[in-house]
């Protein structure tokens, strides 16, 4: 078996090179690399490491997603020779997502989906104005791990509230954490709604999830 | 296209002009240099008894063609000279004899003057540094010891003042040091004149010297017209402009008579509006920055560099301060004056404010991306873009990558302000503008080294300076 060159593979999900990442990852297999060392010693902390820059201010948003980008082109080659080889993949957690009902705004909720996919977890994606109803009949079906409601609009945060309100009538409210996330959400107000967590941006919403679930 | 803002149609500049010409030939100017006044008169100026010259317009028109239409501004460092013309913005330090600490001010000593030459070198933004005057020196021998801070503490182009002939004579010899003797420096004049007419109309018998002293190096010469509006010019902008243009307009003649093809800078922007209730020269004043365009306009009519400064009349780095910094910087940046001064200034031209200066770096910044304009190519315009993200869809993704490239030009971003959440701004320890660009002025000073000057350069200037004092002594 050749040596892979696991930094080499970290190095592509950096630049966001979405084209070389596929042949790399091609020849990485054909080398005979272990597919779950791939994810682990490249793919994935190439993409840690693009977080770690976006939050020191290092670099801009499209980069970020570039890399995210990168990653889920790798991971398209990597997920079918996982399953060949019988392996499993850590699994990371599960999300169902969306903008709630009255707000058409999706530009931070797609960019949440973008990176809580290329890090490795379970995305559905509601799209937008989701009635509330809805948001409760898919974490009935899906019985996700995170909820994450979306609202640009100081006149539809309001919403991430009914939703709460209706899990807690419905006896649902512990069995999901509650992610919110829009421009005038804060701390206090994710205390005020009995939400779990929020995050300033959307690397910052990967790293809560992921101690959400710890 | 690159956006110009004028204030006068073609034929109100022609109005102008002409007024100036009318002025210089029906009431004249006074030179109070004999020197000058013959100067004048062998070339066919009409000069009376009163040392009043007369001018005809042809001259005038004659000799302002012999002044280049561009200035290039030289540094200790080449790769650090700055080309003044009248379509392109450059911005300078400002200059003062106080420095403010919090809401006091107090008088600025040699070190500060070292210590405002290290910052202005370390800052991007300044392409050109003023010295701030020292006031725990001899004061006949200011000049020299300033112009050694400055040389010693940058390689940008730097101005000094020339307190007397002795003092320009001095800071010849100590430019010449630098370069390498005085025929390098007739080739890298990395030095300039600047004087100003005393409004109305008279040339000063110190000015004329200070041309005169630094022509033959070809060192370029600052002509200033800096009335005081409503006081020493009419209150109109308009007539301000026409009086100060010719104050400026004669003494560039005069430099053209002297040195033929010597670079000048035509500058009214230093004209300041009084205040008519109290008589203070008001610095930033949005009038300020109207006129500094208006005589950027004319500068531009003749083909010559301009200059302005962007200013402002409070005492402490506070909100009034921020909005006439960036009013009065943004009107002339706009009209593409050739060099804004001012940058770190502040209580009208008094005092400076180190942390000020960084505050200014952004102001500055973000006015560098307003006179860059609106790019319109087929490249800008992105419909490649606009039909691969498609409908619905963002331009964030690999499916925009080809308009990234644009992301540093078309946006601005902070160094000290702040711009995130009220959350994130607080996890970062809650700072104001203020705190942060203090933090900032003392990293520079403690970690930025500049180029070191070679110390038999240092031992000239020492011994220009000692004779310099014996000289001084002597004469007491």
């Amino acid at each position: 078996m050749m040596s892979v060159n696991f930094e080499e593979l970290s190095k592509l999900v950096i630049d966001g090179d979405t084209d070389a990442i596929k042949s790399a990852v091609k020849n990485a297999i054909n080398d005979g690399a272990d597919p779950l060392e791939i994810v682990d010693k490249g793919l994935a902390k190439g993409i840690r490491t693009v977080g770690e820059k976006y939050g020191k201010g290092e670099i801009f948003l499209t980069e970020l997603l570039m890399g995210a980008e990168a990653m889920k082109a790798g991971m398209e080659i990597i997920n079918p020779e996982i399953q060949k080889q019988k392996k499993e993949l850590k699994k990371v957690g599960t999300v169902v997502i969306g903008t709630v009902s009255g707000d058409i705004h999706d530009l931070g909720k797609n960019i949440v989906t973008a990176l809580f996919s290329a890090h490795g977890f379970d995305v559905t994606d509601l799209g937008v104005d989701v009635p509330n109803e809805k948001f409760i009949d898919k974490l009935k079906e899906l019985k996700p791990d995170i909820l994450g409601l979306s609202a640009l609009m100081t006149s539809t945060i309001t919403k991430q509230r009914d939703i709460i309100n209706t899990l807690k009538e419905t006896g649902l409210r512990d069995k999901v954490k509650v992610m919110v996330g829009g421009a005038a959400v804060n701390e206090d107000f994710v205390r005020e709604i009995g939400a779990d967590g929020y995050a300033e941006n959307a690397n910052d919403a990967v790293i809560k999830a992921k101690d959400l679930l710890k | 296209m690159r956006p110009v803002l004028e204030f006068f149609s073609s034929d109100e500049i022609y109005e102008i002009h002409q007024t100036s010409l009318d002025i210089l030939e029906r009431v004249g100017m006074k030179f109070e240099s004999l020197e000058a006044q013959q100067t004048l008169k062998n070339v066919g100026v009409e000069v009376d008894s009163k040392g009043v010259a007369r001018f005809h317009s042809d001259l005038v028109e004659e000799y302002i063609k012999m002044a280049p239409r561009s200035v290039v501004l030289r540094g200790r460092d080449p790769k650090k000279d700055v080309y003044l013309r009248n379509d392109r913005v450059a911005f300078a330090a400002g200059t003062g004899m106080y420095v403010i600490d919090g809401n006091k001010a107090r008088k600025a000593t040699y070190q500060d003057c070292c210590n405002w030459a290290k910052l202005t070198d370390a800052v991007k933004n300044v392409d050109f540094t003023c010295e701030i005057h020292s006031t725990d020196m001899p004061s006949e021998l200011t000049d020299r010891y300033n112009f050694k801070a400055m040389a010693m503490n940058t390689t940008k182009p730097f101005v000094g003042s020339a307190l007397s002939k002795d003092g320009v004579l001095d800071e010849i010899e100590m430019a010449a040091a630098i370069v390498g003797g005085k025929e390098e420096l007739r080739k890298r004049p990395i030095w300039w004149a600047g004087y100003a007419a005393i409004s109305p109309l008279i040339w000063s018998e110190n000015a004329c010297t200070v041309f005169k002293e630094t022509a033959p190096y070809n060192i370029p010469a600052f002509v200033e017209g800096e009335s005081v509006v409503g006081g020493t010019s009419a209150v109109t902008v308009a007539s301000t402009l026409a009086q100060t243009n010719a104050e400026a307009l004669s003494g560039i003649v005069y430099n053209q008579i002297i040195k033929k093809g010597r670079p000048c800078i035509l500058n009214l922007g230093f004209t300041h509006p009084m205040d008519m209730k109290t008589c203070l020269a008001l610095h930033g004043n949005v009038v300020s920055g109207i006129v500094a365009a208006g005589g950027n306009q004319l500068a531009r009519f003749y083909g010559l560099p301009s200059a302005a400064w962007m200013a402002t009349d409070s005492k402490v780095s506070d909100a009034q301060c921020g909005y006439e910094k960036a009013l009065t910087g943004i009107i002339p940046a706009l009209a593409r004056s050739s060099l804004i001064f001012g940058m770190g200034q502040a209580e009208f031209t008094f005092a400076v404010d180190f942390e000020k200066l960084i505050i200014d770096e952004e102001i500055v910044n973000q006015m560098k991306r307003v006179i860059d304009g609106i790019e319109v190519t087929e490249e800008t315009l992105c419909l490649e873009a606009i039909e691969r993200v498609g409908i619905g869809g963002n331009f964030l993704t690999p499916k925009a990558r080809d308009t990234f490239k644009f992301i540093q030009k078309e946006t601005t971003e902070l160094t000290v302000g702040d711009r995130n959440t009220r959350e994130k701004w607080l996890e970062a320890g809650g700072k104001d503008i203020g705190q942060k660009a203090r933090e900032k002025v003392n990293e520079i000073l403690t970690t930025h080294e500049p180029e070191p000057l070679d110390k038999d350069i240092i031992k000239k200037m020492d011994e220009i300076i000692e004779n310099a004092k014996k000289k001084v002594e002597a004469k007491k």
